[in-house]
């Protein structure tokens, strides 16, 4: 096993969990957070292949994820306190108004 | 002299029409309702505007023969009513020879009926609504027998049904007329059916359906071999209607039936006209039905069959309208025994005297039953000879007529189909016996009929009794010029080898209808036989009058034959018509009903509205079943997502790895 | 394969998973700073030394100082432990996440072991990088010459993305 297969599985381990955590928890925070994991994995993947492979695209665009997190973080959490306000609570299940 | 555009048969037709349109529309609307119309205003004007045609008629008459020319006939090209493809129908009136006889035969005897009816239907709650279905029927008569075309023909065919349907079902409220009236529609329905194929097979055979050109064509050789194969169904399909219409075996059931109707509707319709349709249609395509031997015997069997079964049946009735119901079914099978023999004349010929005697007999059994109010059972009249002289006498003449006593108009005319049966080519041996069976049933049932009616013991109730009166005038007249007709008839058919001894008297019927229905009867073009003629003649002479004294004497005493010399059970199959409905409701109509309850009840209950229901019912369980993973939780969804995924990563790892 | 390496790696598989499981968010949250800090340190073992410090300011310096500033602002409780409620979603998405793990092990393993080794080579190997002067400045001169306009483009998403944010967090849904 080299350096760059261990790098692929924790990836996809770390995906993994990320996608567990959007699943299950019940936050809206978590599944933020989940997102955050999952897009942290992607990175972990992309820079791993693009640095054995000798290249900097991956890196770029590592790069603009980290940036694109950054926004949606930001929105995302703004949602969060404006649904917490709204419903007094952050799960997911809380807003409801539009239930036929 | 070539006629152009005559307007007289027009005329003829439209004036029917005008009856019933004021009949039907203007007097209802004059008096606000058919039941207040007046029931002489009523039958004044349909006697009137049925009289116009028959005055036009013999007009019309006069100039054929006045014509001179070998064939001669008047045209009225009103429009073109239908045109494609192929097919081009105008609608065109002919009277020629033969359509002139009947146009005169309907004509006058609707007259003479109309005239009768406005006194036998004085007191009807619905007069208008009576008159004005007789003046539409007499439309549709006259239009089937001048249409100059097969399509023509067809429409007055279903007119005459549907006005048929119309009259036997005039007392509506009676279920059981109301129903007779339906059994005739339907039975005629099936007949409709062969007539319409046997006329498109026609159509697409030779690309007319102008009779004249019909008849033009299938002369020439090479249309007959293009017809070989197919001549002897298309024939056998118009006779079918033929049945259907003319009451005979297997169709005849509806007409007994249809002796609910007003007693002069059975004159009219029933007797002289409408059921002679089939005769005559027959009779006009006669090129055509020669062109297939097969059909002719079919039909000469089939005449022959019904002619006497339906005779024997008569011998145990003891309504009169039954009795005279059958003898006209058995009369008719006399007319198609002898069209399929070929001798169209002679069919022709009893087909007019048949109208005169049947007409008389119904008329009079109409007035006989007027003045046993309303009574038809013939076991409760009964020396009604002293009461009812001026019927007693025409009846006579009429039932002499029927029976083929001498020098009446049946004794020709029979005469002349039994000797068709074994003179013409297409005769067979046996059919001339069956012919003479049937005549001398004829001469007995009629005798019978005679003498329960008019001799032997009073039989009616006091009430009848008290009310017996003889008949209005208006009634009279028309039974007196209808026993002049039915005695002197005949005369116009004398066969020439007692036109020798007569003082030559020419065959005049058959000189007149050569050019249309050209004769293939051996005697009447002038090769004698004399022997076998005389022989006829004179043996037939001789059992009509026997049997007919015969019928007289015995039902003095009794009322049924199986009181002199026994045979009950034959008797009771005979009263109850041979079971012919029975049997037909258990072989067509049960199953019938059965394959409809069936396709009712198991293929649309179950099967159709099962799939339906089914259909609705599993997609609302699957749906119910699904409605659960529609939760609104967005994190299910994701889970649903998370599995398509998984699905999407497998097909790719099994693509690209 | 450097020690080190696997230990960052094991640790962040750790941390992650601490984080599924976690209850209280603040938990959750730090387990997800730790994973962000194992993760900038593989970069750096592995030579990426910008994207591990981008990995360090961004992410685990701005962000998840907003996660933690956030979560305390709305003074989470603990999560009630709601998967007990649904159990049947919680073993098909943990059956599921096996499966899909379980795939994609797969599918890296047959990579490394049929394809890897064939792979296209890009120009910028451990020495062409050392000889133009380190990974920073290599990287740099890619985004601000081969992918400038990106950059532009993404720097624009950014700035509407924090005015979205304040016009979200300011407006009242009613």
């Amino acid at each position: 096993m080299t350096n760059d297969m261990l790098l692929q599985i924790l990836a996809a381990f770390l995906f993994t969990m990320g996608m567990l955590v959007v699943l299950l928890r019940r936050d809206t925070i978590m599944i933020l957070l989940g997102i955050e994991l999952l897009l942290n994995a992607a990175n972990l993947s992309l820079v791993a292949f693009s640095n054995s492979m000798a290249m900097v695209e991956g890196q770029i665009q590592v790069f603009f994820v980290i940036t694109i997190a950054a926004a949606e973080s930001a929105i995302g959490l703004s949602i969060v306190v404006n649904l917490y306000r709204n419903f007094g609570s952050i799960k997911t299940g809380s807003a409801t108004n539009l239930k036929g | 002299m070539e006629t152009t555009n005559s307007y007289l048969p027009l005329l003829i037709l439209i004036s029917p029409l005008i009856g019933f349109l004021c009949n039907g529309v203007l007097l209802p609307l004059a008096y606000k309702g058919f039941a207040k119309t007046s029931a002489n205003v009523a039958g004044g004007v349909a006697t009137f505007f049925i009289g116009i045609s028959f005055i036009v008629g013999c007009m019309s008459f006069f100039q054929l023969m006045t014509q001179g020319n070998e064939n001669p006939y008047l045209l009225t090209y009103c429009f073109e009513w239908f045109n494609f493809g192929g097919l081009h129908i105008p609608f065109e009136l002919k009277i020629d020879k033969l359509s002139g006889i009947l146009v005169l035969i309907i004509s006058g005897i609707g007259t003479l009926i109309h005239l009768y009816s406005t006194s036998y239907m004085h007191d009807d709650e619905c007069v208008g609504r009576y008159f004005s279905y007789l003046n539409l029927f007499c439309f549709n008569m006259l239009l089937l027998v001048m249409g100059n075309n097969l399509a023509l023909l067809f429409f007055g065919w279903e007119g005459v049904g549907l006005c048929s349907y119309l009259l036997i079902g005039f007392w509506y409220t009676d279920s059981l007329k109301a129903d007779a009236g339906k059994k005739a529609f339907i039975v005629n329905r099936i007949g409709d059916l062969g007539f319409l194929i046997g006329m498109f097979l026609l159509f697409r055979e030779l690309g007319t359906l102008n009779f004249s050109e019909i008849n033009a064509m299938v002369k020439s050789p090479e249309v007959i071999a293009r017809l070989a194969p197919s001549i002897s169904f298309i024939c056998l399909s118009l006779f079918v209607g033929a049945t259907g219409k003319s009451a005979q075996i297997p169709l005849f059931v509806w007409l007994p039936d249809a002796m609910s109707g007003p007693t002069p509707v059975s004159a009219l319709i029933h007797a002289a006209t409408m059921v002679t349709a089939g005769v005559y249609m027959i009779a006009r395509m006669s090129p055509v039905f020669d062109l297939s031997e097969l059909a002719l015997s079919v039909i000469a069997h089939t005449g022959a069959i019904t002619a006497l079964f339906a005779g024997s049946i008569a011998i145990a009735q003891t309504d009169i309208k039954k009795v005279l119901a059958y003898s006209t079914v058995s009369q008719l099978g006399f007319m198609f025994l002898a069209c399929g023999v070929g001798a169209y004349q002679t069919a022709v010929f009893h087909l007019m005297t048949h109208a005169f005697f049947k007409a008389l007999l119904f008329l009079g059994s109409g007035s006989v039953i007027h003045a046993c109010s309303g009574e038809q059972d013939m076991t409760k009249m009964g020396a009604l000879k002293k009461y009812l002289p001026h019927t007693h006498l025409t009846m006579l003449i009429g039932s002499l007529a029927i029976s083929g006593i001498p020098f009446f108009s049946g004794f020709f005319s029979k005469d002349e189909i039994l000797y068709s049966t074994i003179a013409l080519p297409g005769g067979v041996s046996y059919l001339f016996i069956v012919g003479v069976l049937t005549a001398c049933l004829t001469a007995f049932y009629t005798g019978r009929m005679m003498s329960l009616t008019f001799y032997g013991n009073e039989r009616m109730s006091h009430d009848v009794k008290h009310h017996l009166h003889e008949s209005p005038f208006l009634m009279t007249f028309p039974l007196y010029v209808l026993a002049g007709l039915a005695a002197l008839g005949g005369f116009l058919g004398v066969p020439h080898l007692m036109g020798d001894y007569l003082g030559h008297m020419p065959h005049v019927l058959s000189t007149w209808l050569d050019p249309v229905v050209p004769a293939r009867h051996l005697p009447l073009t002038g090769v004698k036989i004399p022997l076998h003629e005389g022989v006829v003649m004179v043996g037939s002479s001789i059992f009509a009058i026997f049997f007919y004294f015969l019928g007289v004497k015995i039902f003095t005493k009794v009322m049924f034959l199986k009181d002199v010399i026994g045979g009950a059970g034959f008797h009771k199959v005979l009263e109850n018509k041979y079971y012919i409905d029975e049997i037909y409701d258990a072989a067509i109509v049960i199953p019938l009903k059965k394959i409809s309850a069936f396709s009712g009840n198991i293929i649309d209950k179950v099967m159709v509205d099962g799939t339906v229901n089914g259909l609705g019912r599993g997609i609302r369980r699957v749906s119910s079943g699904l409605r659960v993973l529609q939760t609104g939780d967005i994190q299910s969804y994701g889970l649903m997502m998370m599995g398509g995924l998984l699905i999407v990563v497998f097909i790719i790892f099994k693509v690209l790895v | 394969m450097s020690i080190v390496i696997i230990i960052l790696s094991v640790i962040c598989a750790i941390l992650a998973a601490t984080m599924l499981f976690a209850k209280n968010p603040i938990t959750s949250a730090l387990c997800l700073l730790g994973v962000l800090l194992m993760t900038a340190g593989i970069y750096g073992m592995i030579g990426e030394h910008l994207i591990a410090t981008i990995q360090l300011v961004v992410y685990a310096g701005a962000i998840m100082v907003l996660f933690i500033f956030s979560i305390m602002l709305l003074n989470l409780d603990k999560e009630s432990h709601d998967h007990s409620k649904k159990p049947a979603v919680f073993y098909t998405a943990t059956a599921l996440g096996l499966v899909l793990f379980g795939l994609i092990v797969y599918g890296i393993n047959q990579h490394f072991t049929y394809k890897f080794s064939t792979r296209a080579m890009g120009q910028f190997s451990t020495e062409v990088v050392q000889q133009l002067g380190g990974n920073s400045k290599v990287l740099s001169h890619a985004l601000f010459s081969q992918f400038y306009v990106s950059f532009e483009v993404i720097s624009l998403a950014l700035l509407i993305a924090i005015v979205g944010a304040v016009v979200l967090a300011k407006r009242k849904i009613d």
